[in-house]
């Protein structure tokens, strides 16, 4: 655990097994931030409106239901690896629809976790709403 | 899951901070806004009211504790004054967050929502201080 970042591991209930010394900072090199053992697929941003703010809820919301842990990179933008459990981490993404994310879990739920994530952020959007008042 | 308050100078802006955070919470997660300051007939100038904002904490209580995201200036001293009304069992569960009042607003609705601590919800709010908003190309 690295103590000069805590706020990147502080949701991590217990360590991924096999993370312990792996290196996923999010401020490292594009491509070299995530455990080379964990699981990875890559997806399309769908919602014409990109990764916003309600959508990066349930992207949090679904990453927090798994143990493992889940980190994700924008590709289209070369971006910082990023904590897909922080939904601070998750906006600096700045994913607009038709961009490529990288995801990558590692832990014992790790397949499955990828499996939902992606089929929701590939999902076809509900038209937007506004807001209700 | 603990409680949330926004207090700002602004009674629209701590209802606008609330809105914001309603949506990234759920129905479980109480968030009360205390923003400005209301004379005799009612009407709202800028200012903080710190019996409002006690009444806000009580309106917000959970055992879990209550994070109190706020403004800038009197909106802590007010905040300061208002758990000072409080019984101290209630006082002792409550924090004032450094968090900046939008950004934290919106971090502390969603990790309060996944059953986070006080102190963890503190954290992640915080952090917000650092975000950087602009993708650096």
């Amino acid at each position: 655990m690295n103590a000069d970042r805590p706020e990147f591991f502080h949701q991590q209930d217990e360590q991924p097994q096999g993370a312990g010394e792996v290196d996923l900072a999010p401020n490292s090199a594009p491509g070299s931030g995530a455990d080379p053992a964990a699981d990875t697929t890559t997806v399309t941003v769908a919602n014409p409106l990109g990764l916003h703010l309600r959508q990066g809820k349930e992207v949090v919301r679904i990453a927090n239901r798994y143990r493992c842990q889940v980190m994700a990179q924008n590709l289209s933008r070369d971006s910082d690896v990023v904590n897909a459990k922080s939904i601070l981490q998750l906006m600096q993404l700045q994913a607009r629809q038709g961009h490529t994310l990288r995801l990558w879990a590692s832990g014992p739920d790790s397949a499955e976790a990828l499996r939902e994530l992606k089929r929701f952020l590939e999902e076809a959007p509900h038209p937007p709403r506004a807001t209700p008042e | 899951m603990i409680g949330l308050v926004i207090v700002s100078h602004s009674h629209r802006l701590a209802q606008g901070v609330q809105e914001l955070a309603d949506q990234m919470s759920t129905d479980d997660i109480t968030i009360v806004a205390a923003g400005g300051l209301m004379d005799e007939h009612g009407a709202f100038h800028i200012g903080t009211d710190a019996v409002r904002i006690a009444q806000a904490i009580q309106e917000a209580w959970s055992e879990d504790g209550v994070l109190i995201l706020l403004d800038m200036g009197s909106a802590v001293l007010s905040t300061e004054v208002a758990l000072e009304m409080l019984p101290p069992a209630m006082r002792e569960r409550c924090r004032m967050s450094n968090a900046p009042l939008v950004e934290g607003a919106i971090v502390a609705a969603l990790e309060a929502s996944l059953g986070r601590s006080l102190e963890e919800v503190n954290q992640a709010a915080e952090a917000a201080s650092r975000l950087q908003k602009i993708a650096q190309e």
